[in-house]
């Protein structure tokens, strides 16, 4: 507790997720979930599936207000979408506009923005360039794979230029190999940016191979269970990374947290 | 090339037979003269289109059909926005709505023309209200249909409500309004012949409500072979519209 609080003060909270309860009528989804994301900050959140993960990310964006606590983005309440806090949301086949090309759904976020329409091929290129979808810029989303989907959505996301980028599962549809290829971009984007990142997984390692924190969740009513320093060197990668021992360390203590239900 | 064109020398062959089987029983007076004959009615239209008055009527229809189905369409499209999109305007006037669409809008025809004499301006209306139904409800059943994540998507990205209705609401229930639309296109047609019929004499529809008093069937199945293409060539013309339009919902 102690040192929580010496760690605010060192680097102020940017996410601050205070005693944030959740009921819907009799059903408690999440109680009493309280910490806080410091500036650069890449926490990963794993919990059984139906633990209030996506509750909580929701909360987190302002998508939907808890039934007790509060969410504060810097010194402010979050009670609606902030255009500082982007989401990027599990299904991205349901979030991206069918009508739209890939340039057009980057636009869309630029729009919101109201920047100059006179910016937005250079923006669009850059982002195009950053998520790798430069060959794609003038296909619709029902034209692409799940893997470029998610990074059409990925480049909306950082064209809102957002302090805070909140994920939910957003690589638990895609095969493997996509998957990983996908970690490693999302991994140098957030070095290339000073974005903090929050990332929902209900894989394990790709929870670890992530984050440098962890934070545990456990169901019915959805509560921390643990809040997991990582401390694995970066650049991360595939292969050496998930066989250092540090790793396999987590790994063990992440399996036994969560099959300790 | 080729198969499109056995294609439609295969559409023709029905038309062709009916028509060659009507001929042969008028020629052997096997078929009461009031019907005419496709020979004679061919002369109607042969002469109707060199002296100009068939293009004269079909023009006053098709002119009367596109007004009446442009301000019925537009008003709907936005009442079924509203309604589609706000569940106390959807539940204030849905029954109401539903009531007033049940009413055949020739059957008003008498009402209306206490109300507004006879003339152009009567057609345009009863075409203008009779297409208001079909859009109205298409647009709000369009409009209801939208992806709830994609207007999470909208209230993430912070925009507004004309935004989000233009960006948004808009686009993805532009299909399904587009079907309303057809829909309306054909029944504005329909309406605006009988309105031409009962009380507004100009058209097509007066063209063929004239040859019947005048006892010229051959005209009268001129005007109606007319009215039968200008009705294809419309849903043909809005059918690629819609082709165009909605290239992204193909992959
Ligand atoms: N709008 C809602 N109304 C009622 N129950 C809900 C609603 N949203 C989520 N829940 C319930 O809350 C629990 C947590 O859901 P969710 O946050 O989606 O979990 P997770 O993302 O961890 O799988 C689930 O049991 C779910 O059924
Ligand atoms: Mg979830």
């Amino acid at each position: 507790m102690l040192f929580e609080n010496v760690l605010d003060v060192l680097a102020p909270a940017v996410l601050d997720v205070r005693h944030v309860g959740m009921r819907y009528e009799s059903r408690e989804v999440m109680r009493d979930i309280h910490f806080a994301l410091t500036a650069g900050d890449f926490v990963s959140i794993v919990g059984p599936s139906g633990c209030g993960k996506t509750t909580l990310l929701r909360a987190m964006a302002g998508l939907t207000e808890p039934t007790s606590g509060s969410v504060r983005f810097k010194d402010r309440e979050i009670r609606e979408p902030q255009s500082e806090v982007a989401i990027v949301f599990q299904d991205y086949n349901r979030a991206l506009l069918p009508w739209r090309t890939v340039r057009g759904n980057i636009a869309l976020a630029l729009e919101a923005r109201r920047i100059a329409r006179s910016e937005h091929p250079a923006r669009i290129a850059d982002l195009l360039r950053r998520v790798g979808l430069t060959r794609h810029a003038d296909h619709y989303p029902a034209q692409l794979s799940g893997g470029l989907q998610q990074r059409v959505q990925i480049a909306r996301a950082l064209a809102q230029e957002p302090q805070v980028l909140l994920m939910d599962e957003p690589f638990g549809a895609l095969d493997a190999i996509t998957r990983q290829r996908l970690q490693d971009e999302l991994l140098e984007i957030w070095s290339a940016t000073s974005t903090t990142m929050v990332f929902i997984t209900h894989d394990l390692e790709e929870a670890i191979y992530l984050g440098n924190r962890i934070i545990v969740l456990e169901a019915n009513p959805g509560r921390v269970a643990a809040d997991i320093r990582v401390d694995l060197a970066r650049p991360r990668h595939q292969l050496t990374t998930r066989e250092d021992s540090r790793f396999l360390a987590i790994r063990h203590q992440l399996f036994g947290l969560l099959s300790a239900e | 090339m080729n198969a499109r064109a056995a294609k439609a020398g295969r559409a023709a062959v029905f038309p062709l037979l009916l028509l060659g089987g009507w001929d042969g029983l008028a020629r052997a007076h096997a078929l009461p003269d009031s019907l005419s004959r496709p020979t004679t009615i061919v002369a109607a239209l042969v002469s109707t289109v060199a002296d100009g008055s068939l293009w004269a009527m079909a023009g006053q229809t098709l002119i009367a059909a596109a007004a009446g189905w442009a301000l019925g369409s537009l008003l709907a499209i936005g009442a079924g926005i509203a309604i589609g999109t706000t569940p106390v305007v959807r539940s204030i006037v849905g029954p109401a709505l539903e009531l007033m669409r049940s009413v055949p809008p020739v059957a008003l025809i008498p009402v209306a023309l206490l109300a507004l004499g006879l003339g152009p301006k009567l057609e345009i209306l009863m075409v203008a209200f009779a297409v208001f139904w079909p859009v109205v409800l298409f647009t709000a059943a369009g409009v209801r249909s939208i992806d709830a994540r994609l207007l999470e998507v909208a209230r993430a990205l912070r925009f507004g409500a004309a935004q989000r209705i233009l960006h948004f609401v808009l686009p993805a229930a532009a299909a399904t309004i587009a079907v309303g639309l057809r829909v309306a296109a054909g029944l504005a047609l329909v309406v605006a012949v009988t309105t031409e019929i009962i009380a507004n004499p100009s058209g097509l529809g007066y063209g063929i409500a004239f040859a019947s008093t005048a006892l010229r069937p051959d005209l009268m199945f001129a005007d109606l072979f007319v009215l039968a293409l200008l009705g294809f060539g419309v849903n043909a013309l809005l059918v690629a519209a819609q082709r165009r339009l909605f290239a992204w919902a193909r992959r």
